[in-house]
């Protein structure tokens, strides 16, 4: 036989996901345990519950030690996990200001309600490779837990991590353009049960977002900011902290605290460029972006492509639009599970369409030949050659 | 932690219900694009997501499946979707078209007409011809709700005026019941004339563009093309299938090596099922 | 003495308004109040109760400074723009007997199919108008295949044509329009919106930005056709020369409103209303 070479057959796939746990494992070292993942490697884990849309942090732990770290295939088993989940509810909306915050800035003025609070956050630090890591003790461990130990019994003041939010400071003077927000009557768009269509709802938006991949988002903000757009973010706030989250009571309505998500909130303004028809007085655009975990770079991003997209929708923006303007660009391109399962559909077998590639080429080769130097052309326009001469062309 | 169970056919009940919906939307409008939610599943996005939906939301346990890509049963991908549908529903399985109720393929329609009671369903990537005219979807929905093909028929006048040809291999673009215009998937042209007036139900799915639609049996399927420059099938005089020995399938190339190591190209069946039927005809 | 020639369109009291609206609209706006935004809810009333008459092979023209709403007026006969109120009867030439049918209340899929058959348009910037990685060639065909034609070498022979009587070089029948000068791809506009022989051409601003050689060549272009196809056109410009060439029939707008309304000479040699007046003074 050996006619088809790459015939896979189940023994081979099979073989390819016992290698593949070979692969992972054949260092030696003893096996990660999901805490040791869900606590050292926090940033990997929350990276997969905001790109796999899933708030499940010991599951996102499994994801990322089953993916070997690679971020896209942990988020996107966590993706296919909460595909089985069936939907019980949706949330009471949760208030940013509700925010138990950890680390809480704004860009936008110095001095804000509550004040700033840097917190956990590497934005300051110097950045060397510290060997003294490589070797790092139970000791050590102990000794940074009672260094913040410390600061506690220096900063405590009762009401810690509850804050006012500088964008309502905003809102009350009127200086921001309205958006669509949610009410506690309305559910959001969900684009996990209806295909998202354009012109799509600000709370479609907003969920396509969230779920994106970071590296996408931060490409498409950073091009709208650098040359390739007309935004000029100012970040009015940054927070990140646990977040109470809340359902309604099934018989009387009222709030039912179901827990706390780790999670990071960044609202933006920014500059209004021209007034439309119709409009008041110029006013900021508003921007918001969210994560699970604490996901700064891609809360930044997220807020700046709302904001950008708001003006788009409000007709407001008057520079250069460039791609990170086309809502439509933005949404469908940046799921990084979507994405990265098409890019890598390229390896699936192509040899029927590949065939018929090679059949077409074939053809345009032959008419290639044939029409070498416009030959064809030529020839209709020869067959007008007898009607009115051809006059020299004035303004070619 | 427990092992994860699942229900029957994978997706919840009220998903597949969604896709029933939307397939019977498409049946009533023939080569209209229906949006549908689209799950995430446990195969990756562009790896035949939109057929595995629809599969796994029509099939009955009484029914007898067959898995294809590139017209091979044994191809990698037809093996791994086969496994997971297998797993979730316990349907038989087959590798013969003439014993299946349902058939999931990527890049080709089988080789043997399809009765009325049989089912093709065809996984899409692309969904939109006019994606090569007008990528923005909210101004290529308005182009289908106004029947506005003229640029996609320019498209198809500067592919014969650049390249003497319908320069186009696969998705090859065709009108449906005179009315939407609608992209083949990639299968070969050798495929396209199957889907005219076929008894059997075609149905097509795309996971990651989230749009089903159909060709429901006895519908007209015209691909575009001129009166002076036909549309064809791929087809090259003499060329035959180096095992059944048929010259009326679509082969695809294939190198081997002979005994004293030297390689050398043949041309082979890409409907395997179809090949060995003919081989054991003597 | 000719008989009566038979309207072709019949435009009545077309009306598009940019914003809600309030009740101090009607006595805020027009050319009496010098503006056509409303100071008190901003809304803009781009084109107010606008009625005219285009009798078959009648040149209108359609004079006006920018933002006097000749371009909004000239989108809603191109049925590219919504009107807020109003109708245009339209009377198939061909058919006399047919009876008027108001376009406005056409389904999209009709109004596509009226624009693709009995509609022709010519942009002032060509990128509007044509497909710029499309050929020459492919732009005039688009006209034909929206028509139905489906034989390329027939396709090409009409496209050739229409080029030749446009007077554009037919050999580079297959080039790319970024390789044409300004003045060619006007003619090039000019060709494909003649390919379907529309009922009715217009013509937004035609020759604003060209040489003003070049200009009077398309011009005499565009009289050629008229007279020897006898087409219904409808012509936009902030040119009175222009105007005076080329139409017979010429109204005067002002903010969204049509102030003046005549013959062509008539209103360049005895303007009666102040803006017309003032338009004449400073063209000449």
């Amino acid at each position: 036989m050996g006619y088809i070479a790459a015939r896979g057959g189940t023994a081979a796939i099979l073989n390819a996901e016992v290698l593949v746990e070979h692969y992972r494992s054949r260092g030696g070292t003893p096996p990660l345990t999901l805490d040791q993942i869900q606590h050292q490697l926090r940033h990997a884990v929350g990276r997969a519950m905001h790109e796999g849309a899933l708030y499940a942090p010991h599951l996102a732990a499994l994801a990322v030690k089953q993916a070997e770290g690679d971020s896209i295939e942990a988020s996107f088993l966590l993706r296919a996990y909460r595909a089985t989940l069936p939907r019980v509810m949706a949330t009471l909306p949760a208030h940013g200001r509700l925010m138990q915050c950890a680390r809480r800035i704004s860009a936008a003025f110095r001095d804000i309600p509550g004040g700033q609070l840097l917190g956990p956050s590497t934005d300051y630090q110097i950045r060397l490779l510290r060997a003294t890591l490589a070797r790092e003790s139970d000791d050590d461990i102990a000794r940074i837990a009672t260094l913040v130990e410390g600061f506690a019994a220096t900063h405590a003041d009762g009401g810690i991590g509850h804050f006012p939010k500088v964008v309502d400071h905003l809102r009350a003077h009127q200086m921001v353009v309205p958006v669509p927000t949610a009410t506690d009557a309305t559910e959001p768009f969900d684009i996990t049960r209806q295909a998202l269509q354009f012109p799509c709802p600000r709370s479609a938006r907003l969920q396509a977002l969230a779920q994106a991949d970071t590296g996408s988002l931060l490409t498409y903000a950073y091009s709208s900011v650098r040359g390739y757009g007309d935004a000029h973010p100012t970040l009015a706030e940054l927070r990140y902290g646990h977040l109470p989250i809340a359902v309604a009571h099934p018989v009387d309505g009222s709030a039912v605290w179901i827990g706390e998500l780790e999670a990071t909130e960044c609202e933006t303004v920014s500059k209004a460029h021209s007034v439309r028809a119709g409009d008041a007085a110029p006013r900021f655009h508003l921007g918001y972006g969210f994560t699970y975990g604490q996901g700064e770079v891609k809360a930044i991003s997220m807020a700046i492509l709302d904001s950008v997209l708001n003006q788009v929708r409000s007709g407001g923006l008057s520079g250069e639009s460039g791609p990170a303007a086309d809502e439509e660009f933005v949404l469908l391109h940046s799921d990084g599970i979507e994405a990265s399962g098409f890019t890598a559909h390229y390896k699936l077998p192509h040899y029927v369409t590949f065939e018929a590639d090679l059949q077409v080429l074939e053809r345009a080769k032959r008419h290639a030949a044939t029409n070498a130097g416009g030959r064809l052309g030529r020839a209709l326009a020869a067959a007008f050659a007898n009607a009115a001469a051809d006059e020299e062309d004035g303004d070619a | 932690m427990h092992e994860l169970h699942y229900t029957y056919g994978l997706i919840d009940e009220d998903s597949k219900r969604e896709v029933r919906r939307a397939l019977l939307k498409a049946v009533a409008l023939p080569g209209h694009q229906v949006p549908f939610a689209s799950r995430d599943l446990p195969i990756a996005r562009g790896w035949g997501t939109g057929g595995l939906q629809i599969t796994l939301a029509l099939i009955a346990p009484e029914d007898v499946l067959k898995v294809i890509d590139q017209g091979d049963d044994e191809s990698v991908n037809a093996v791994n979707l086969r496994r997971l549908i297998a797993q979730t529903t316990g349907v038989s399985l087959t590798a013969v078209t003439a014993d299946a109720t349902v058939i999931q393929t990527r890049h080709r329609i089988p080789e043997e007409r399809l009765r009325a009671d049989q089912i093709l369903v065809l996984q899409v990537p692309m969904v939109d011809p006019l994606r090569w005219v007008e990528p923005n979807l909210e101004r290529a929905t308005v182009m289908h709700g106004e029947a506005d093909y003229g640029r996609m028929w320019v498209y198809m006048y500067e592919s014969v005026v650049r390249a003497g040809d319908l320069r186009i291999a696969t998705q090859y673009p065709v009108i449906v019941a005179d009315r939407y215009l609608m992209d083949t998937t990639p299968i070969p042209r050798w495929d396209v004339p199957k889907l005219h007036q076929a008894d059997a139900l075609f149905l097509f799915g795309a996971g990651r563009e989230k749009r089903i639609y159909a060709v429901p049996p006895h519908t007209s399927v015209a691909p575009l093309e001129f009166e002076d420059v036909p549309f064809r099938v791929e087809y090259t005089p003499g060329q035959r299938c180096a095992r059944c020995g048929c010259g009326d399938s679509f082969l695809t190339s294939h190198a081997v090596s002979d005994a004293d190591g030297a390689t050398r190209w043949v041309t082979t069946c890409s409907d395997t099922s179809f090949c060995a039927a003919r081989q054991a005809v003597p | 003495m000719k008989s009566i020639p038979t309207w072709v369109l019949r435009v009545d009291g077309l009306t598009r308004r940019f914003g809600v609206g309030c009740p101090r609209c009607t006595d805020s706006v027009g050319p009496a109040h010098e503006r056509s935004q409303c100071p008190w809810c901003a809304t803009v009333h781009a084109c107010t109760a606008a009625s005219f008459t285009l009798a078959r092979g009648e040149v209108l023209g359609i004079v006006g400074e920018s933002g006097s709403g000749k371009s909004t007026l000239l989108q809603m006969l191109n049925l590219t723009s919504p009107a807020d109120a109003g109708a245009i009867w339209y009377r198939e030439p061909t058919d006399p007997a047919a009876p008027p049918i108001d376009l406005l209340r056409l389904d999209r899929y009709a109004m596509r199919q009226f624009r693709n058959d009995r509609l022709g348009i010519v942009h002032q910037r060509p990128e509007l108008g044509l497909e710029m990685r499309f050929s020459v060639g492919g732009n005039v065909a688009e006209k034909l295949l929206l028509a139905r034609w489906r034989n390329v070498a027939a396709i090409r022979e009409r496209a050739a044509s229409l080029m030749h009587q446009t007077e554009l070089p037919v050999e580079r029948i297959d080039d790319a329009p970024p390789t044409f000068s300004g003045g060619m791809l006007q003619r090039v506009q000019i060709a494909r919106a003649l390919a379907s022989r529309p009922a009715l051409l217009l013509l937004d601003e035609v020759t604003s930005g060209l040489d003003l050689s070049v200009q009077a060549r398309v011009l005499d272009l565009i009289r050629r056709i008229q007279w020897e196809q006898q087409v219904t056109m409808v012509l936009v410009s902030h040119d009175l020369g222009v105007i005076k060439q080329l139409a017979r029939r010429t109204i005067v707008m002002k903010h969204g409103h049509i102030v003046e309304a005549g013959l062509t000479d008539q209103i360049l040699e005895d303007p009666q209303h102040p803006y017309t007046q003032l338009l004449v003074s400073s063209a000449l």
